[in-house]
């Protein structure tokens, strides 16, 4: 009993306690307030809204960790807090009914060492004319079906974002301005966006790589069942030859009667280094809803060139999965899958680089890539909330 | 099963259904618009309440009320759930803001009353002269 209750609070520690404290308060708040809307106003102009999700993730790996989107660690032999929690806050000023602002910042763990609270969203955006936006600031890339709100564990049915597809992307995050227009179609409807910028992705722990001349647009056709979305982005890299990386996607979603269904495909491109970058992704889901529950299965699928440092391997999940809504504000969900890296450093792993000591080397180290990883079985629990 | 049994056992169930389903029927709901508004379609009311169209803003009962609860899946063919979800991906990707939620019917009409932009959903028995009908569930 005592060795489970160390390995318990060894792992409980690691995330920090503080969020997991203000995660609980959260969660208290959200399911006791009969009335809860997902946003309070403050005074006239200011909206305040949250939201969050406590996870738990065990994974039965034995060297390396079980992670998600490039996660710096994750669930190792046991379990992990840090993988799917995270905290969200956002705040949005209205000066007129066309100007706005909104700021978003979000606590989780990312590429970073810890768990820290980085701004996702800075922007002011214009609406001068009926669905026309005009952003200026910080704001996500669409660079796949739920692009904006993938951290949001409520606004989706799955337990985290197929990492087959949504870990491929280098970038998240832009730097920039992007004008959207959606123009009705009869009873559908198709907003068109183009956006430019900058970003910048993680090379390991310490270090982001820039990018610039961010480039791209995305269309997203809106039936009244049916969202069908493709996009690209192109990029250029100065600390990789002046790199050009193109990540494109197409993707719909079904939401008919109690059906849900979803799938993308997308591609990372580079010019440069094709043999270490160039992969594709892919993956279906689909559910059923019963009242306030909606079981689901997952397939994903990525695989990318044989190289001897790749950015990321192949990788297939299958799973399956329940969401039940049992509160007004909150979800609960439960997912199992096999994750299956196919004898490759796969894309769902930690670390993927390896320093090996190597006398002659300058500094005394040789980067390696990561051993392969073997197949794992993850089981995950979570509540998501929006306050 | 012979085919009497199987008979015997889809009108059982659909008597259940009925019963179960009927009272809800049973109320009219309307959509209400300003009277200097125009009229919409059904496809309109569902963009809006769904955060697809930003053309007017609109007005919410409380989560536990059942003209809510019955509003939804009519107007937008959604569960209330999958509503909730679909605000929120709106909410927090800074497109909109989630409904305003006002306390009653009363509320609800004072409020489209007074502003051109705003669209509510009441029971039909609650209308009255100060609000327009912009669609109607027959």
């Amino acid at each position: 009993m005592n060795t489970v209750n160390t390995f318990f609070l060894a792992r409980v520690s690691n995330f920090s306690a503080s969020v997991l404290l203000g995660a609980l308060v959260a969660v208290g708040a959200a399911l006791h307030v009969p009335a809860a809307q997902a946003q309070t106003q403050l005074g006239e102009h200011f909206t305040f809204s949250g939201f969050g999700t406590l996870g738990v993730v065990s994974a039965d790996t034995e060297r390396d960790s079980f992670v998600r989107n490039r996660q710096f660690k994750g669930a190792k032999d046991g379990i992990s807090l840090s993988v799917d929690s995270n905290l969200g806050l956002q705040v949005t000023g209205r000066a007129t009914s066309w100007l706005s602002a909104t700021v978003q910042g979000v606590y989780m763990q990312r590429e970073q060492a810890n768990a820290q609270l980085e701004a996702e969203w800075a922007f002011v955006k214009v609406t001068p004319l009926e669905g026309l936006a005009l952003r200026a600031g910080r704001f996500s890339l669409p660079m796949f079906l739920v692009s904006d709100s993938r951290n949001v564990g409520y606004a989706n049915n799955w337990a985290r974002p197929p990492d087959e597809v949504y870990a491929l992307a280098l970038l998240n995050r832009l730097d920039g301005a992007d004008v959207s227009y959606r123009l009705p179609l009869g009873s559908t409807a198709l907003t068109v966006t183009a956006f430019v910028g900058d970003s910048d992705f993680a090379l390991g722990a310490l270090r982001k790589a820039k990018v610039n001349k961010v480039q791209g647009f995305n269309f997203l056709w809106d039936a009244d069942w049916l969202q069908l979305r493709v996009g690209q982005v192109k990029a250029k890299v100065p600390d990789f030859s002046n790199d050009s990386y193109t990540f494109t996607g197409v993707g719909a979603t079904v939401e008919r009667d109690n059906i849900f269904a979803q799938a993308e495909y997308v591609t990372r491109r580079s010019a440069g280094f094709p043999a270490n970058t160039n992969a594709e992704g892919w993956y279906v889901m689909g559910g059923y809803r019963f009242g306030k529950f909606l079981p689901f299965v997952t397939f994903a699928e990525t695989t990318s060139q044989a190289s001897s440092f790749q950015t990321s391997g192949a990788q297939q999940t299958r799973g399956v999965g329940l969401r039940w809504d049992a509160f007004n504000s909150a979800s609960i969900k439960f997912q199992a899958q096999r994750t299956d890296p196919q004898g490759t450093v796969g894309i769902s792993f930690t670390p993927r680089i390896v320093p090996v000591r190597s006398p002659g080397a300058p500094g005394g180290f040789i980067i390696t890539r990561a051993p392969a990883q073997k197949a794992t079985t993850v089981f995950s629990a979570a509540i998501d909330f929006v306050f | 099963m012979k085919p009497f049994d199987q008979f015997k056992t889809a009108v059982s169930v659909a008597a259940v259904w009925a019963s179960l389903v009927g009272p809800c029927l049973a109320t009219d709901l309307v959509v209400i618009v300003n009277p200097a508004a125009g009229t919409l379609t059904k496809d309109q009311v569902s963009d809006l309440f769904l955060g697809k169209s930003q053309a007017l803003t609109p007005l919410d009962l409380p989560e536990g009320s059942p003209i809510r609860a019955l509003f939804y899946p009519k107007a937008t063919r959604r569960d209330l759930p999958q509503v909730k979800a679909t605000w929120s991906r709106i909410v927090f990707t800074g497109k909109g803001q989630a409904p305003r939620v006002l306390p009653d019917a009363a509320a609800i009409k004072k409020a489209v009353a007074a502003d051109p932009k705003a669209i509510g959903y009441i029971e039909k028995s609650a209308l009255d002269s100060t609000v327009k009908v912009a669609w109607s569930f027959e």
